[in-house]
């Protein structure tokens, strides 16, 4: 950029002057020749070109001298001689602080551009029913010239950063996009600071509940990447900070999966968002930094959150209530068919072993065990009688768990159901009924029934209606659906038939022969 | 000079082709009886083999003897127990040979059909997996023929017609191939010779033998209506022969009059067309659904097809050409012999992929516009933790790096990180799926190895991983850790092991008649 300046200067001044003075403007531009060349363009020459510059009369007075039409050429330089001024004091300007100088946007990307660029890589990320690797993916932040590509650089001017969170469908995962808007703004100690570490700042952001705006709390964070040490919600990059760096449109920050961002308790939330911009080993506590000399600066955004299901705290307070339940529904299952299914109820204490007493190991499990040992007799006893409430338990469990843990009691009831290798007609109806009654994403389910299906070695066909009940038929559905939903089926365990596991591969080849024959049955 | 040769493995029929001097493809005729097609039956006694027609002449004496359908166990860990007359999980058992060991006795016997065979291309079924291609690689090691490349069967089929004088094909076509043991459908856009295949669905357990058994369930049926006795059909091998004479009789006329054998002595039973299409209902519902998810996955319509190309033998059966008239609303193209497209199509084939200083300027004359983009029939892929978009946990899960029907040759690279701190090695599986699948249990790992990553790094270093596939379907994959530069490179080609080696030298004890 100097040396362009300084040529511009250069052909701006030799385009207007005329032959007479060439001579001694030699001197001037042999000066300015040499220090192009040598490319060493240090204050002290820079100062005195500029005072010779500046000094407009001795200039004139030497030009009077040589040339009588020296008037004229001056009008003729006029309307360069302030850009030229400009040029040679953001040269003067540069050169004091020649590693500091702004970045601009070379890269000639529009807002719009950008946003599609983010969306196209997203996703070509999240293709048909695949979720994400890793947060981290639609950022690349480890190559260094990604980075130069993070930052669309200023655009006029901008304001200090600040987020905001939007709500984005990422292929078939609900995620919260924090979005960055404006300057980095650093000051120049803090720019000196990050020279020590490489010219990066660490960014992170945590995530509060400020619903009780006196009791602030850290979301948990169980899941990676988006935990810290101490479980709490979190998300966190290196980036490459400098002078003039910024967003000159909304730009994704951080995603968390929606799944992810639980608030302590039902109902409608306050759900404040911090990004904070520290050195590199900056540590945290409770969401906070330790040390406020880390800190660069911090920006945050509230979000007005209506959970609907039970918050983590909540959870935990039915904890107790929504595992008893699950296991009463497992035992429904395991006596589905009027007697008792062995398998299934190891299948259930098993369970029982690895998400209550395990999961408590530290703690005296004796009576955890005499109370579910108890729970399954009684239920039993109750499941005998006919007097088990399923639809009171269901209901108990929709309001009192999240979805995730309902997936989880369906998990256990499949394998209840295939625990003997075969899936009986009643159990597969339970099954079906359940997951509707639990409000399951029934193509999920029918996914997770595969699974289980692939794994065992015999699916009872009792009577006429026992294979539909195999593909969730439901009574609303018209032939013509039906023959759409078998060659679902059809394709589903077709492409099993090339399996490299023998049981899956045969009992794919079962089910290929019930499609059809049920197709034939619909005159499909 | 040797030969520019490609070979059909069929289930029930192979064939071997090469190119005449002007470049057209001729199917080789069989030296002992002049039969262009040689059916793929094996006899097996003490190390005395014979392959083709007459090996069926032992159906009746020595079923046990007779090795039929081999290449529907190519992708199975078996072997046939000559003892036991079946294919057997039991490798412990003597005198047991390999799907791959008793197809190379057929590329053995097709061999001799001519000289200077030495490279070949080999025609498989669309949807075959890895471990059959694999198979059927190491079939010809053992017959000791090196393969150019295996290229799928509808596609050499298309290339087939694309390449006939006088057959006018063109604009977008479905390439219906029913043989005797696999069904594929293909569509392809056909341009002069430009052949560009868009997508193909199959089944594998889909066949002319399938017809064959529920031929065998009537005549069971029919022999029991009059002696209230049960044949054996699962057992002896000579009703499925007869099976297949049914069979063709009913392609040409409305009934079959035949004489079979039973416990009560023989019996003479008629067996009618109706009969018979009735019977194979179950299947043509099969073809149907294949038919429409094709043409789902490559956005068609039956309006959008211009012409329905018919291969293998078993589309000489008149409800197919029924079926496909009313679901395509115009009749399939007749008057290509169903029975040698796949095999010209591989010679040709073979022509392209051959060294150009082989063929001669006529051949390359022949050959000079024929062109092949082909697509990449199944979804390849990893495993990586990924969150589950239901319940928001992270699961262990199949993820997609090459998408299904992606034109070859391809090359796709996806970023990934590593999960934990201080993580030191890298688990690289390949994962091959036909459909878009997430369930670790549903696909396929056709590689995994470690990558040792260096030590004491954070949680999140990229990885990434770059998977290329050429037009032949060999894979090519690359595993990199971006920070340090340790990468680690796959290459699915097949090797010679030490197994390979033993079934070599037990095969070569044989002597093929």
């Amino acid at each position: 950029m100097k040396i362009f300046s300084l040529i511009l200067f250069f052909i701006l001044f030799s385009l207007n002057v005329d032959a007479k003075r060439e001579d001694l403007f030699e001197t001037h531009s042999k000066k300015l020749n040499q220090q192009i060349e040598s490319k060493q363009v240090d204050n002290e020459n820079i100062q005195e070109l500029i005072k010779k510059l500046s000094n407009k009369d001795s200039l004139k007075k030497t030009y009077k001298e040589t040339s009588s039409d020296f008037t004229e050429i001056l009008k003729k330089i006029r309307p360069f001689i302030i850009p030229a001024i400009i040029i040679i004091w953001l040269i003067t300007r540069s050169s004091n602080k020649p590693e500091d100088k702004p970045k601009k946007n070379t890269k000639n990307k529009s807002s719009r551009s950008r946003t599609e660029e983010f969306i196209k890589k997203h996703n070509e990320d999240h293709q048909k029913d695949e979720m994400t690797e890793n947060v981290k993916d639609f950022f690349e932040i480890n190559d260094d010239k990604k980075y130069d590509d993070e930052w669309n650089y200023d655009q006029g001017e901008l304001e200090q950063l600040r987020i905001k969170i939007e709500e984005q469908q990422a292929g078939n995962l609900k995620v919260y996009d924090v979005e960055a808007i404006g300057m980095l703004g650093f000051t120049q100690d803090q720019v000196d600071q990050t020279k020590l570490e490489n010219e990066e700042a660490k960014f992170t952001c945590y995530v509060f509940d400020v619903t009780d705006e006196n009791n602030e709390i850290a979301l948990q964070g169980l899941t990676d990447p988006y935990k810290d040490d101490k479980f709490l919600l979190q998300s966190n990059r290196n980036m490459k900070v400098g002078f003039g760096y910024a967003y000159n449109m909304w730009t994704p920050m951080f995603r968390f999966p929606v799944s992810l961002v639980i608030p302590p308790n039902r109902g409608k939330r306050k759900i404040k968002f911090v990004v904070s911009v520290t050195k590199l080993n900056a540590e945290f506590e409770n969401g906070k930094i330790k040390n406020k000399k880390d800190l660069y600066f911090h920006t945050e955004t509230l979000f007005d959150l209506n959970f609907e299901e039970p918050g983590y705290l909540d959870a935990e307070q039915y904890e107790g209530d929504i595992n008893e339940k699950i296991v009463q529904l497992g035992m429904a299952v395991a006596y589905s068919e009027k007697k008792i299914n062995t398998t299934g109820i190891e299948a259930i204490k098993s369970w029982i072993n690895t998400e209550i007493i395990w999961k408590n190991y530290f703690e005296d499990s004796t009576d955890q065990k005499i109370k579910y040992s108890f729970l399954l007799k009684n239920t039993l006893e109750l499941l005998k009688k006919n007097k088990l409430s399923l639809s009171e338990i269901v209901k108990e469990i929709n309001y009192k768990s999240s979805v995730s843990k309902r997936y989880d009691a369906m998990n256990l009831l499949l394998n209840i159901a295939g625990s003997d290798d075969r899936l009986s007609k009643e159990e597969d109806k339970l099954l079906n009924n359940t997951a509707r009654a639990l409000e399951l994403d029934l193509s999920r389910f029918q996914q997770m029934k595969t699974s289980t299906i692939a794994n065992i070695e015999t699916i009872e066909e009792s009577d006429e209606d026992s294979e539909e009940t195999i593909f969730n038929f439901s009574k609303d559905m018209t032939d013509a659906d039906k023959c759409k939903k078998l060659r679902e089926e059809y394709t589903r365990w077709n492409r099993q038939t090339n399996n490299s596991n023998e049981k899956i591969r045969n009992q794919a080849r079962k089910m290929v022969e019930l499609t059809a024959n049920l197709r034939k049955k619909y005159n499909c | 000079m040797s030969k520019v040769i490609g070979i059909d493995l069929g289930t029930t029929f192979s064939a071997i082709a090469s190119l005449d001097d002007l470049g057209n493809p001729e199917v080789l005729a069989s030296i002992e009886d002049n039969r262009k097609i040689t059916a793929s039956a094996v006899y097996l006694k003490d190390n005395e083999v014979i392959v083709g027609d007459k090996a069926l002449n032992y159906l009746k004496d020595q079923s046990n003897n007779v090795i039929l359908q081999t290449k529907r166990e190519m992708e199975n860990d078996v072997v046939y127990s000559t003892d036991e007359g079946k294919w057997v999980n039991d490798k412990d058992l003597v005198d047991t040979y390999t799907p791959a060991q008793v197809s190379s006795l057929i590329l053995k016997k097709l061999k001799e059909y001519t000289s200077d065979v030495k490279k070949v291309v080999i025609t498989v079924p669309a949807m075959f997996a890895e471990k059959a291609r694999q198979a059927t690689l190491d079939a010809a090691k053992i017959a000791d023929l090196e393969v150019i490349e295996l290229i799928n069967e509808p596609t050499a089929a298309v290339l087939h017609y694309a390449s006939l004088p006088g057959v006018e094909v063109g604009g977008r076509v479905m390439i219906f191939d029913l043989g005797g043991g696999t069904f594929d459908v293909t569509f392809a856009e056909v341009k002069n010779k430009k052949v560009d295949v868009m997508t193909s669905r199959g089944d594998k357990y889909l066949g002319g033998r399938d017809f064959d058994k529920e031929i065998t369930k009537l005549m069971k049926k029919k022999y029991f209506d009059v002696h209230k006795v049960e044949i054996d059909i699962e057992n002896n091998k000579e009703y499925i022969h007869k099976a297949e004479e049914v069979k063709k009789i009913l392609s040409v006329k409305d009934k079959a009059n035949i004489e079979i054998s039973g416990p009560n002595g023989l019996q003479k039973i008629e067996i009618n067309l109706e009969e018979f299409e009735e019977s194979i209902q179950t299947y043509i519902e099969k073809i149907k659904m294949l038919i429409e998810e094709a043409m789902e996955a490559s956005g068609m319509n039956p309006s959008r097809i211009n012409q329905t190309l018919l291969v293998g033998g078993s589309t000489r059966i008149p409800i197919i050409t029924k079926v496909l008239t009313q679901m395509m609303g115009k009749p399939p193209v007749k008057g290509v012999n169903v029975d040698e497209a796949v095999v010209c199509g591989a010679a040709i084939y073979a022509g392209l992929k051959t060294e150009k200083e082989t063929l001669n300027d006529q051949q390359q004359e022949a050959l000079k516009e024929v062109n092949l983009t082909d697509v990449c029939n199944f979804y390849m892929g990893t495993l990586a933790v990924v969150t589950d978009n239901h319940t928001g946990r992270r699961v262990n899960a199949n993820t997609i790096i090459i998408e299904r029907d992606t034109k070859l040759p391809v090359s796709v690279t996806k970023r990934y990180t590593t999960i934990a701190e201080g993580q030191e090695e890298l688990e690289c599986n390949v994962t091959q799926s036909e459909g878009p699948e997430d369930n670790k249990e549903f696909v396929n790992i056709i590689h995994e190895e470690m990558l040792k990553l260096p030590k004491g790094r954070p949680a999140n270093q990229p990885i990434d991983i770059t998977y290329s596939y050429d037009e032949s379907g060999k894979m090519h994959c690359m595993f990199t850790d971006v920070e340090s530069g340790n990468s680690h490179e796959i290459e699915l080609t097949p090797e010679t092991t030490a197994t390979l080696d033993d079934a070599k030298k037990q095969i070569e004890k044989i002597s093929i008649e």
